[in-house]
């Protein structure tokens, strides 16, 4: 009995080792739930889209993703989370221009975007410039003719320093106008504040007001980027209005730097498939806006495009 | 008529019956514990939700949605903590009729009143949706900024009698949400550098931590024999509601459903504003008002029949507009979106039969509220069966989970705690909690309101008094205002010193 007793405890002692060592290993990655960190709140553009990715993310790792809301100070809380946990691929942040840009551009908030690596990007959105649909402008000249003529007349309407307003900014610089900023609290109170007459113009996420535009209480006059968006083609871009002005937040994963070099090209893979899975990017579609993928390595390159270009900007 | 019947066919499904129930379940367990909050259930539950069909997915959210408002005041009720921040204005009353043995009479009218609350909502969105619209487009910065105004003298009326403290403890309120980021500018501001404090403080750890672990503290200092409660049996005499209690009650309830309708098609407002409005209504209008705090069987019908009538016409703006009133029904135009429902106009002509049976499903969801209610009743009163000295341990327990795993912050651990310090001191010294929470609560309205408004009239202050509707509330709030003065001083001395 004795002895079976000790033949136990050398195969335990034996399990338990080979267990911790293959834990170690780093081939084996992933081998235990990953936490997906969204430094917004629940129900925001991102959570709904990280919401929408964590299972079949999940399916493609073979361990469950679990979303983790990090709220607060301008996305930065979440972002520094990540980087405050181990550096072993099981902290991923869902990161957006928000906090992975705008924020550390703004605040001294003890990070910027190289602290991280690149995973891939989800999506690239669209930012419209919509006014009422009883408006008197039809296209961006008719707004720009109209806005030169009343110079200070009008308002418009943005979260401060976010993409949105950040874009509007540069059609401003790029026109010369004269338009005044009622700040926001976010696209819905915006979109109501448009509607009741407010503002009269409002630089916009796609998806923000994709209901306002289909049910025709709001009408788009330009977007900012450089193709039209496929949602709503019958939106020019601006370029094609002469006004060369682009502007577009992204939403993709990072893990902080230091992370092993397996577990991110694991993540990257995994990522990838999911990103050119069709049934994947139509429920996508249908919440957020299309899915525009670009491999880790293009997602860093858009990283240090938007630094260097909202930078004067935003350190002044 | 084909539409009223593919509408109603709709409805017929079992499995909008098992969502609405399913939601309706976990929207009250969410709601009546401290911590975890109702919009992030709804956001967990949203991507569920995209493999159903489009009312049966709705079902669920509209279940967790209205489950949630009223579920906070079970715990508002039984404990004195209440589980979301709608359920503030009801745990005075609540909690007191409580610690009078009245438990069951509570909870019974907490139902009630916001079954009717309800239902009045539910038919007033059906009715007079589309007419009703264009208030919600009449509320600009202005309008916002004197609405939160007038509810801000609410602290002064619920202050009576304890008017100095009601009024430094309302001033706390409205200083704590300045902390965190400036809501205009993005700017940091009263951070100083804690990296933490950029969000400011968060509500939900405010909440727990000055109602749940001052309760806690309290409890330490009392010998744990005195404080156990004993049973209340929901049917025994002293806990039906008698046909006297109904006649206070009623027009408390019918006039606090108008103002929760109205609350409710404003976007940005929410319910815990309208439950406070409606509160300090029923006081001022009360003909005792003393009693309000104390066990107001009318005081409670008020508050909760207030909060619940936002639930059906908060989607008012969401229908007509596209616009969501607030975090909930943002969430929920995404369900909308996915199965390719557009809110708007175009939503009643081109999918009149959806409409219907969105109609006939919040009536449904508030029919089945009333079943698992009274059911829920049941259950949650043998709370009054567990000594406090194994209670509030336990409520601790809770509190500091939910509080961590909304916020998934350790931070705000300590800063429910901290805030569950001064709550405890505030009621050693007498200071009533309600008018902080209201300050907190009504302090971003007036301050994003007043800095827009002056934005619009390019600095001139005509813009509040040319404008009729802002003009009328600042004109109420300077008459409440007086009239509160005017009764404090004609006030004999020696006030009674009482909890709110």
């Amino acid at each position: 009995m004795p002895k079976f007793r000790t033949m136990l405890r050398t195969v335990a002692a034996a399990a338990m080792v080979f267990g911790l060592a293959e834990a170690g290993a780093a081939q084996d990655y992933p081998s235990k739930p990953i936490q997906m960190i969204v430094t917004w709140n629940a129900g925001g553009s991102t959570d709904v889209l990280a919401r929408l990715l964590a299972e079949p993310l999940g399916k493609e790792l073979g361990v469950p993703v679990a979303v983790v809301n990090r709220a607060g100070g301008g996305g930065s809380l979440g972002t520094m989370a990540v980087l405050d946990a181990p550096k072993d691929g099981y902290t991923v942040l869902a990161t957006s221009s928000g906090n992975h840009v705008l924020t550390p551009l703004k605040n001294d908030v003890g990070y910027t975007y190289d602290d991280f690596i690149p995973i891939g990007q989800l999506v690239a959105a669209s930012i419209l410039l919509v006014v009422r649909e009883d408006s008197p402008w039809q296209t961006l000249d008719d707004l720009v003719a109209d806005v030169k003529a009343n110079p200070g007349k009008y308002n418009f309407g943005a979260v401060p320093s976010v993409m949105p307003h950040l874009t509007l900014q540069g059609l401003v610089d790029n026109a010369g106008l004269d338009l005044v900023l009622i700040p926001q609290q976010g696209g819905a109170p915006g979109a109501t504040a448009l509607l009741n007459g407010t503002i009269d113009l409002m630089p916009a996420n796609a998806a923000t007001v994709a209901s306002n535009l289909k049910g025709g209480t709001m009408r788009g006059l330009a977007v900012f980027s450089e193709e039209r968006d496929p949602a709503f083609p019958d939106i020019p871009t601006a370029a094609e209005q002469g006004y060369e002005v682009y502007g577009s937040p992204f939403v993709g994963l990072a893990v902080a730097k230091g992370t092993p070099d397996e577990a991110v090209e694991t993540l990257s893979a995994a990522l990838e498939a999911v990103a050119n899975d069709p049934a994947f990017q139509e429920q996508v579609l249908k919440t957020a806006s299309a899915i525009t993928y670009l491999p880790a390595e293009e997602f860093g390159k858009v990283w240090a495009r938007d630094w260097n270009n909202f930078k004067p900007m935003l350190q002044k | 008529m084909d539409v009223l019947l593919t509408g109603l066919a709709a409805i017929a499904d079992p499995m909008v019956l098992l969502m609405t129930v399913t939601g309706l379940v976990i929207g009250i367990v969410i709601g009546a514990i401290p911590g975890l909050n109702v919009p992030l259930a709804v956001a967990i539950a949203l991507p569920i939700t995209f493999s159903l069909t489009p009312v049966a997915g709705l079902a669920m959210l509209v279940g967790i949605y209205k489950g949630g408002t009223y579920g906070g005041s079970l715990s508002a009720i039984l404990i004195n903590v209440p589980g979301t921040p709608a359920a503030v204005a009801t745990a005075a009353d609540g909690s007191a009729l409580t610690r009078q043995g009245k438990a069951g009479k509570a909870l019974k009218m907490s139902l009630y009143a916001s079954v009717i609350g309800e239902l009045i909502s539910d038919l007033a969105l059906i009715l007079f949706c589309v007419p009703i619209a264009s208030l919600a487009l009449k509320f600009g910065p202005t309008e916002m900024f004197a609405l939160g105004i007038f509810a801000l003298t609410l602290v002064g009326v619920l202050s009576e009698g304890n008017m100095v403290k009601g009024l430094i403890a309302g001033t706390v309120g409205l200083l704590l949400a300045n902390f965190g980021v400036d809501p205009l500018s993005g700017q940091f501001r009263l951070t100083f550098g804690v990296r933490e404090l950029s969000g400011g403080w968060a509500f939900i750890a405010l909440v727990i931590g000055i109602f749940a672990v001052s309760e806690a503290l309290a409890m330490a200092q009392q010998s744990l024999t005195t404080a156990k409660w004993g049973g209340v049996s929901l049917w025994s005499r002293e806990n039906r509601i008698e046909r006297a209690e109904w006649r206070q009650c009623a027009p408390a309830i019918g006039r606090s459903s108008l103002i929760g309708v109205l609350i409710g098609t404003i976007p940005g407002l929410g319910s815990a504003v309208a439950a406070f409005l409606s509160y300090g209504l029923g006081r001022t209008l009360s003909r005792d008002p003393d009693a309000f705090g104390n066990g107001a069987l009318d005081g409670l019908a008020s508050a909760e029949s207030g909060n619940n009538a936002v639930t059906g016409t908060t989607f008012v703006p969401l229908l007509t507009l596209g616009v969501p009133g607030d975090v909930i029904t943002a969430i929920m135009l995404g369900a909308f979106m996915v199965h390719g429902l557009i809110p708007g106009p175009a939503l009643f002509q081109q999918n009149g039969d959806f409409i219907v049976a969105f109609f006939a499903l919040m009536l449904l969801a508030t029919a089945l509220h009333f079943v698992i209610g009274l059911a829920g009743m049941s259950a949650f009163i043998q709370v009054t069966r567990v000594s406090k000295g194994v209670l509030f341990p336990i409520i601790l327990l809770l509190a500091i989970t939910g509080v961590y795993v909304t916020t998934n912050n350790v931070f705000d651990v300590y800063v429910m705690l901290g805030f569950g310090v001064l709550g405890y001191f505030m009621k050693v010294f007498g200071f009533p909690i309600a008018p902080l929470l209201i300050g907190f609560i009504l302090s971003p309205l007036i301050e994003i309101g007043f800095r827009q408004a002056m934005i619009v009239s390019r600095g001139s202050y005509d813009i509040f008094f040319t404008r009729p509707i802002a003009a009328g509330f600042l004109g109420l709030a300077l008459i409440v205002s007086l009239a509160v003065a005017w009764r404090e001083w004609r006030r004999p001395a020696a006030p009674i010193e009482r909890e709110i």
